[in-house]
């Protein structure tokens, strides 16, 4: 009895030693040969690194509180093939919904995530949630809302991951995507919700909104004429302009066509190009402002003085033919621009020689006008050293010269300006420091000259139909053939009415263009030129101008 | 002290608890901005002035400024 008793104490003591040695090995294991591994585990399961993509900025008008673009979330349709319940019932909804995305399964079959759809509309959602299919889950993402069309050809879009893609959400992608933060946060073990302590790893920078200069009511009104006019002519292109010369600010900047930024499959080549900043064009007769403002600041001529213009509609300069529309005869400078005659600028022009070249650089043609706008176009003004007999004759009603539209609305600001230099702007906040200091590019004389005989030319002259009541009107027309298969075509043409609206202090320089429209045989004057009335007619109503 | 470090972090939770209030309103202030861009939109507005007010387009020349000497006659 004794004996077995001793064996069984044996026995339970070797027991314990036993399970104390397996405690005492696996505690060597864990907090000695593992130590680095649990202390991993325990750390990550405490302190968690999170990525935070600050919220995309938005784009404001002018006066900072109309969007022209926004944040909006929407929903996107994923699946998780590893863990699909019911195959056939998914299939068949994918088939009849979503059939691209049954091939995409197919070949997705071993991956954790798959997205059925993403940026789905609000259709699309509702079709989702009402069939309850399980193995279909919804994710909010982050998208872009824009709440004025028109200004799709500027303000440009997004991609499907919100990045900037065109306009000016491209150009400055950085400031309104800002970057991203990484915290460091020590996790509430219970809820998961809280944390006890949150350090900055990388310290990101918020997303900056930018304010444009665009006055979005004088955008929607313009736009509203802009396509008014070019569906009634069923115009190729078409484009308005309304700046401020004073500051230099583009008002209102409406592309014909355009698309819809929010219908994202609207968009394509032809709808989604900036006509007036990223397009060049030979303006034709519109040019011929800056022509006679050269000769003027050059002493070549006067505004009375009388040049013959050969009485024909075709003359000859140099052994050079030059068409014009009406034959005139004796017509002054003045007249020759109000009634947009060829022959009589070509006889001035000669007179100026190469130096209307440098004119035409000294008024910003040839350069980029700088306005921070992806793809803008700096134009061409054929050099003296390349010129043949012809080009004088050519620069002087506007060929061998092509021009943006916001290159022209930068000249005739030169002129409302009295001659000096303003640098159009598209961004009014963050905006890089501009030295405003006025340098006088133009006599006082001239200026006043040439602004006399725009003011004709609106009274008496092409642009009557541009007259208003009460205020001084003072443009010019361009009607130019365009280059096909390397030979102007006279059925293929731009049309365009440049000028500058004044009263009292108050001055708007507008632009109005339409290209290759059906009516054949007609002129600015009565395309472009009715446009622009209407339009600074609405200016004015916006503007409070009466 | 450590009546101070649990008073640290009820504080600490009470501070997220507003953050997350914070984010949920901003979330609604963008849907109820949203909301007000599509109400605002200047085609809808337009079209209403139309049909129910049957409004049409002004011309320059039928706007008047009234002088203040006439508006108190």
């Amino acid at each position: 009895m004794n004996k077995t008793y001793k064996i069984r104490t044996v026995l339970v003591f070797l027991l314990f030693c036993s399970l104390y040695l397996i405690i005492g090995i696996n505690l060597f294991l864990i907090q000695i040969m593992q130590n680095s591994f649990f202390k991993n585990l325990g750390k990550n399961q405490y302190n968690v690194t999170v990525t935070m993509q600050p919220e995309r900025a938005p784009i404001f008008d002018r006066s900072g509180k109309q969007f022209l673009a926004m944040n909006k979330n929407c929903f996107s349709a994923f699946i998780l093939p590893k863990q699909i319940i019911n195959e056939k019932t998914l299939l068949s909804f994918l088939e009849e919904h979503f059939p691209e995305a049954v091939t995409r399964l197919e070949n997705s079959k071993e991956k954790h995530f798959m997205f059925v759809k993403r940026k789905l509309t609000d259709e699309q959602v509702s079709i989702i949630q009402e069939s309850n299919i399980q193995d279909i889950h919804l994710l909010k993402e982050p998208n872009r809302f824009y709440p004025i069309e028109s200004t799709s050809t500027f303000v440009g879009i997004t991609n499907i991951d919100n990045k900037g893609l065109s306009g000016i959400e491209l150009r400055f992608n950085g400031l309104l995507s800002g970057t991203p933060t990484t915290f460091s946060l020590e996790k509430d073990a219970r809820s998961g919700c809280f944390h006890f302590k949150k350090e900055t790893k990388v310290a990101g920078k918020t997303s900056t909104p930018v304010i444009l200069t665009i006055d979005s009511d004088l955008q929607f009104l313009a736009t509203e004429e802009l396509t008014e006019w070019a569906e009634k002519y069923n115009a190729k292109e078409g484009a308005v302009l309304i700046m401020n010369p004073q500051n230099g600010d583009i008002l209102a900047m409406v592309n014909y066509p355009y698309f819809d930024p929010n219908e994202k499959q609207s968009f394509n080549l032809n709808n989604s190009k900036n006509v007036i900043v990223t397009q060049c064009y030979e303006l034709g007769s519109v040019i011929k402002v800056f022509a006679a403002l050269a000769a003027l600041e050059e002493g070549v001529t006067r505004t009375d003085e009388m040049i013959d213009c050969k009485s024909k509609k075709t003359a000859y300069i140099d052994g050079r033919q030059i068409n014009t529309v009406k034959a005139h005869g004796l017509l002054s400078v003045s007249q020759i621009i109000e009634k947009s005659n060829n022959i009589g600028i070509a006889i001035i022009a000669k007179r100026i020689g190469e130096n209307i070249y440098n004119h035409y650089k000294k008024m910003g043609f040839g350069e980029k006008t700088d306005i921070s706008f992806p793809g803008e176009q700096k134009g061409f003004i054929n050099p003296p050293n390349k010129w043949s007999k012809q080009s004088i004759i050519s620069l002087s009603y506007g060929y061998e010269i092509s021009a943006t539209l916001l290159q022209l609305a930068k000249a005739f600001c030169l002129i409302a300006r009295n001659g000096s230099h303003i640098q159009p702007r598209l961004l009014l906040s963050p905006t890089k420091p501009i030295t405003r200091e006025k340098v006088m590019l133009y006599r006082p004389e001239s200026i006043a000259a040439i602004k006399q005989i725009l003011e004709n030319t609106t009274l008496k002259g092409t642009t009557r139909r541009a007259r208003i009541k009460g205020y001084k009107v003072m443009s010019k027309t361009g009607t130019a053939n365009l280059l096909v298969n390397g030979k102007y075509s006279q059925d293929d043409n731009i049309f365009t009415c440049a000028g500058i609206i004044e009263k009292g202090n108050y001055q708007r320089v507008i632009i109005t263009f339409l290209k290759e429209i059906d009516k054949k045989g007609v002129y600015a004057q009565s395309v472009a030129v009715p446009l622009f009335e209407k339009i600074a007619e609405k200016t004015l109503i916006n503007d409070k101008i009466i | 002290m450590i009546h101070k470090h649990m008073r640290v972090i009820k504080l600490s939770f009470q501070k997220q608890k507003y953050e997350n209030e914070t984010k949920e309103l901003i979330k609604k202030k963008q849907e109820f901005a949203q909301q007000w861009c599509h109400l605002l939109k200047r085609s809808t507005i337009k079209t209403f002035a139309k049909n129910n007010l049957k409004m049409n387009k002004v011309k320059l020349s039928q706007i008047k400024r009234i002088k203040s000497d006439e508006q108190n006659v």
